[in-house]
This record gives structure tokens, C-alpha cells and sequence, in this order.
């Protein structure tokens, strides 16, 4: 009699539990529920609940980060820390792609873009690393060092302008850090006080390439727009006033750029092209 | 049922390889969470029944508790039927054995979260070179020692805790690996649960050692060669077997029956650390061809020091807690004076501290998890 009592007893748990969790599949609302469990998508999603349901953990990050940094002058993952706080990107220490990877899809967009009557003018820019050495505790070994080099050797293979701009950002750094010098009085762009006007939301190119392709709706940016009151001493530094008509690719304001300097859609063509 | 979840893709995908082509088509196969524990208890509660070793459960309850009991199910100890079936007739649940449950927990969690978690970017990294230079690679595989015992043994003691809080006592699983003279003493003292499993319900069968000298190293081989593939359906785990399980062979026809360790005294404890952590490199590698470059950098193919980045990448954290992991592994058992508050002084401050961790680090599975 005990057995069967049991044995009814763990059916029965076993149907109420079977029949509890297909409601909670249901109710969690994350599409088919034989794709959500074959992926992992409910135990993803039960776990984000988990982690923004736990009332300490702005704090418990913020307090860990701050331990870490205040101890060991350790900043969050995948940034690394130089002399005088300087902060660097974890990838630009990060082992190179294979060289040929480069050129193949600098061939391919080539003529991809050939096809549309369009030039493809690729400009690669060096990274922090490379630019501010100085404030890095140690000097990247040689395969690093060469990779500029590297990435302009494929540009160069594969039939297109090469344009390096290392002597220009080196050149630039050294007319910042002269300028204070040579006019005591006078201060850059950079050091100008500025209010910031108001917050747009700003749709964003990569934020819509990030929806198109994954399928996430983020929220826009916001971005702070700024009244940059004109200065005669400082046309040398200031926007030409026959400014270039341009359409950027790949960055998150390339829509901003776009509508502030009013770019016809068609001369935006590359951007177009890219979304 | 392993055969069928974990090892078809693998037999197809080798066949295929072996004809040259695609001819027959390799299913994607979604491995269940422990699955490989759940077969070995299983295997277990029938081999003990019918040996005598064991009665029967009584109720479908009990054997359901043993087959799915949830603090080791995913990741042992593996549990032998025998060591468990008078458990569930008889348990004493006290607050005594609750707390120290809940000790038990902690350590398990901190060793996991403090230790493991914190040197795991280090081997992840490490590995990912495709040609490391000496240094790199006797890091990488030195980080993802400490990492791996740190992360199972810490897994383990959970287990162990969380039956301890309703009740069970589940065997131990570890006991200080690292400090271990010979790899036959290694097995002693790693992964208990399955050493000894394979050793009641393997090697045994198999005719253990009472066959002569070359049926016992035979015996010992295949057994390590089926403990290596029951870990994983790759290469790398069979060759990982093999490695450990020619040691044990070779240890045995050195005299390992009779002797604590068959090396020289000075040699014995740097020679299995060094013997164990060449092992680990051939497990952790996804593939044997990584595992190659890896060895090749360990004996000096690729440079000898560390590269700058890798210099620049090593986050003060991981060199923290890599030498704390170290220091606690191989640490004699050292007694110290240990007041009535202590413990709970201790573990209150541990949870704490795991407590601000775990919620500011991202997701981080059990190795274990996988197997």
C-alpha cells in the first residue's frame, strides 16, 4: 500500500510539474517554446530575470570595480590600464587575423562596389596603442608594431589607394601639446567650456544595423548637442565654412552627419549601400 | 543511451573523415545536462542490485532521489548505489550537520568564484594563442590547472554542503591532488568518486589485476582510455586517457603496487605536477592539433618569454589569485588553532565576498557541466 501510495504521489508530482512549467514557458512569452528550450533561450532568459531582479547588483558591480581599481589599478575587463590612468582597449593587444582575410574583403568590396559605379577609398586608423606609446607601461612586441604596415600591404595588394595616417595623427598630437606653449593665452576646442543645448535621441547607423541583423530593438542614443560659438582666433581649427560634402560609414552618428550637413540621400550612397 | 547523445556525432563525423567525404550525415545532437553522471549512477544502481551489494529501492521515490539527487546531479560526485541506499531509509537531519552544510557551501562556492572564475580569462587566453612562446603556455596550462581543480573540487564541496543540508553525506571527491608523488597516487586523490567507480565497475570486471602483468597494464589503459572518453567524444580526451592511464602502467611494472611512490623522493612530487599539467593541456585543447602547438610551445618551438601584450593583458586579479590557488593546492595541512567562532566568522565574510562577485561578473558554467 505505501508503494503504490508513493508511486501515485511522485506521478502525480511529476504531472503538476510538467503542467506548471509548460504555463511557465507559455507565460514567459519567448516564442515557440520547442525552439526556446532547444536553444536555451528560457534558461538565458530566466537567468536575466534572476540577475535584474537582484536589488544589490548596481552596487555589488560598482563596489567590486572600485575594489579592484583602488587596490590593484585594475580596470573593468577589456580595458587595460597605462601610466597616469590612461585606459586601452584589450583588443588592440589582442593576436592579429590572418593578413589574408584583409585583402580578400578588400577585393570583394572592391568590386562589389565597382558594379555601382562607386571608388572605395579605405583608410585604416591606427590604434590608441600605436599613437600614445607613451603612456603604456611597455612597448608592444614586433608583430604588433608591423600590423599597420601590414593592413596598408593589403591595401596596397589589393589595387587601392593607400593612405597612412600615422605621420598626420603623430604631427597633430605634436601642434596639441605645442599649442599651450606658443599661445599661453589661448585655448583649443577641446578646453572651450561648453553647455550642451539639448538630448536628441540619435537612431544611429550600427544601432540599425544591430536591429536589422539581430533582431534587437535598442534604445536609440542619446547624444548632447553642443553650440560651438564662433571665434575669430580660431578658424585654423573651426570647420571650413566649404565644408566637403561627405557621407561617413560605419559609425554610430553617420545619420547625424548626414542630416546636420544636409547631404542629399544619394550623396549618402555609401552609407545606403552598407545599410 | 551515452552512445546515442554523446558519441554519435562523433562516430559519424570520424567515419566521414576516415571515407573522405560527406557521405553519411552527422545529426546535431543536444547533449542533456549531466547526462554522463546520470548513466554512471544508473549503471551503478544496477550492477549493486544485482551483485547483492545492494537492495533494491523500496520506492519509486528513493530511486528517483538517487538517480536525480540535486545538489551532484550535474556534476558529482559520482554516486554509487551502495554508498547511498541506507540514506534513504535513515537520515539524521541536525542543525549541527545543516551549518556545517552550509560551511561546506561556501567553500565550494568561494573556491569557484574567488579562485577558478578570476584565473579563467588567463587559460582562456593562454590557449587561444596559436603559437605561445614557452612561458605562455606553461602559464596557460599551470592557470588552467589551478582552474579546473579549484572549479570541480569547488563544485564538489557545494554538492557535498547542499547534501549535508538535507541529509546526505555524499563521498568526498578530492583530497589535495596537487600534492601527490606518482599519478597512481594522483588517482587516489582526484575525481574520487569516478576512480573509484571505474575501479569497482571496470577495471574489476575487466579482470583488474588478477590476470598477470600485461592483463593488468592492459586493464589499466583501457580503464583510463574510457575514463579519458567518458569526459568528452574529441580525441583529446582519449589521448588524455591513454597518457594517464600508460602512466599507471608504467608506475605498476615500476612497483607502484607495493610502494607510496616508484620515483626517486626528491624528483616524485615536480615530476607528476609536471607529468599531471602536460595532461591538462591535451584536456583543455579543443582539438589534438591545438594541443600540439601548445606542447610545442611548452618546450620552446614558439620563444621562450612572455610576449609584451601578454604581459599587458595579465590583470593584477589573475596573478593574485592564480599564486593564492597554487599556495592553497599544494599547502601542507597545516593545523591551525581554530576557535568555536572561527568558522562562522570565516564563512559569513565569504559569503559576502561571493556574494558582491557573483553579481558583478557575468555568467561563468562549471567546467564540469559540459561532461
Amino acid at each position: 500500500m505505501t508503494k503504490l501510495y508513493d508511486t501515485a504521489l511522485v506521478l502525480g508530482l511529476g504531472a503538476i510539474l510538467i503542467a506548471l512549467s509548460a504555463l511557465a514557458f507559455r507565460g514567459a512569452g519567448l516564442g515557440d517554446p520547442a525552439k526556446g528550450l532547444w536553444r536555451g533561450t528560457y534558461q538565458r532568459a530566466y537567468e536575466q530575470r534572476f540577475e535584474a531582479a537582484a536589488p544589490t547588483h548596481k552596487i555589488a558591480t560598482e563596489a567590486w570595480a572600485a575594489l579592484r581599481w583602488g587596490l590593484l589599478r585594475e580596470p573593468a575587463r577589456g580595458a587595460i590600464a597605462g601610466y597616469g590612468d590612461w585606459l586601452f582597449s584589450e583588443e588592440e593587444f589582442r593576436e592579429p587575423d590572418a593578413p589574408r582575410a584583409l585583402l580578400g574583403a578588400l577585393r570583394k568590396a572592391r568590386l562589389a562596389l565597382s558594379a555601382e559605379g562607386i571608388h572605395l577609398l579605405p583608410i585604416i586608423l591606427p590604434d590608441k596603442a600605436r599613437i600614445h606609446a607613451m603612456h603604456l607601461p611597455r612597448a608592444r612586441s614586433a608583430g604588433f608594431a608591423q600590423r599597420y604596415d601590414r593592413a596598408l600591404a593589403q591595401i596596397d595588394a589589393a589595387g587601392l589607394p593607400v593612405v597612412d595616417l600615422r605621420s598626420a595623427l603623430t604631427l597633430a598630437q605634436s601642434v596639441q601639446q605645442a599649442l599651450p606653449d606658443a599661445f599661453p593665452g589661448a585655448r583649443t576646442l577641446a578646453h572651450r567650456p561648453r553647455a550642451a543645448r539639448a538630448l536628441i535621441e540619435e537612431p544611429g547607423s550600427l544601432t540599425a544595423i544591430v536591429a536589422k541583423t539581430c533582431g534587437l530593438e535598442g534604445k536609440p542614443e542619446q547624444a548632447a548637442v553642443f553650440e560651438l560659438p564662433a571665434s575669430a582666433g580660431m578658424d585654423l581649427l573651426d570647420d571650413a565654412p566649404d565644408r566637403p560634402r561627405v557621407a561617413l560609414l560605419g559609425t554610430s552618428f553617420s545619420d547625424r552627419y548626414q542630416r546636420d550637413h544636409q547631404i542629399a540621400p544619394n550623396e549618402g550612397r555609401l552609407k545606403k549601400t552598407r545599410d | 543511451m551515452l552512445g546515442v547523445f554523446k558519441y554519435t556525432t562523433f562516430v559519424l563525423g570520424n567515419l566521414n573523415t576516415a571515407l573522405g567525404g560527406a557521405a553519411l550525415t552527422v545529426p546535431e545532437i543536444l547533449l542533456p545536462i549531466g547526462l554522463s553522471f546520470l548513466t554512471f549512477q544508473s549503471i551503478s544502481y544496477i550492477i549493486d542490485v544485482a551483485r547483492g551489494d545492494a537492495q533494491p529501492a523500496r520506492r519509486l521515490s528513493d530511486f528517483l532521489a538517487f538517480s536525480t539527487l540535486f545538489p551532484q546531479l550535474i556534476a558529482g560526485p559520482v554516486l554509487r548505489y551502495k554508498d547511498l541506499a541506507r540514506q534513504f531509509e535513515r537520515r539524521a537531519y541536525t542543525l549541527a550537520s545543516f551549518s556545517m552544510g552550509v560551511q561546506r557551501f561556501v567553500l565550494g562556492l568561494g573556491m569557484k568564484l574567488m579562485i577558478a572564475d578570476s584565473v579563467a580569462p588567463l587559460a582562456d587566453r593562454l590557449f587561444a594563442l596559436s603559437q605561445p612562446t614557452m612561458a605562455e603556455a606553461w602559464l596557460g596550462a599551470l592557470a588552467f590547472s589551478i582552474q579546473l581543480l579549484f572549479d570541480f573540487a569547488g563544485y564538489s564541496a557545494m554538492a557535498i554542503g547542499l547534501g549535508l543540508m538535507i541529509g546526505f553525506r555524499l563521498p568526498e571527491n578530492f583530497d589535495r591532488p596537487y600534492t601527490s608523488r606518482s599519478i597512481t597516487e594522483f588517482w587516489r586523490r582526484w575525481h574520487i568518486s569516478l576512480s573509484t567507480w571505474l575501479r569497482d565497475y571496470l577495471y574489476v570486471p575487466l579482470g583488474g589485476n588478477r590476470g598477470g602483468r600485461i592483463r593488468t597494464y592492459r586493464n589499466l589503459l583501457l580503464t583510463m582510455v574510457l575514463g579519458g572518453l567518458w569526459h568528452g567524444a574529441n580525441w583529446t580526451f582519449l589521448v588524455w586517457g591513454a597518457w594517464h592511464g600508460g602512466l599507471m602502467a608504467l608506475e605498476r611494472a615500476l612497483g607502484a603496487k607495493t610502494r607510496a611512490s616508484v620515483w626517486p623522493s626528491l624528483v616524485a612530487w615536480p615530476l607528476t605536477m609536471v607529468l599531471v599539467i602536460l595532461g591538462w593541456v591535451v584536456f583543455r585543447a579543443e582539438s589534438l592539433g591545438q594541443a600540439i602547438e601548445v606542447y610545442l610551445g611548452m618546450f620552446g618551438a614558439h620563444g621562450i618569454p612572455m610576449r609584451a601584450e601578454q604581459l599587458l593583458l595579465l590583470a593584477p586579479t589573475e596573478a593574485l589569485f592564480l599564486a593564492l590557488g597554487i599556495t592553497i593546492s599544494i599547502a601542507p595541512r597545516w593545523r591551525w588553532p581554530d576557535p568555536a567562532w572561527l568558522p562562522a566568522l570565516r564563512t559569513a565574510a565569504l559569503s559576502g565576498l561571493c556574494l558582491l562577485v557573483m553579481q558583478a561578473r557575468t555568467d561563468s558554467p562549471f567546467l564540469y557541466f559540459q561532461f
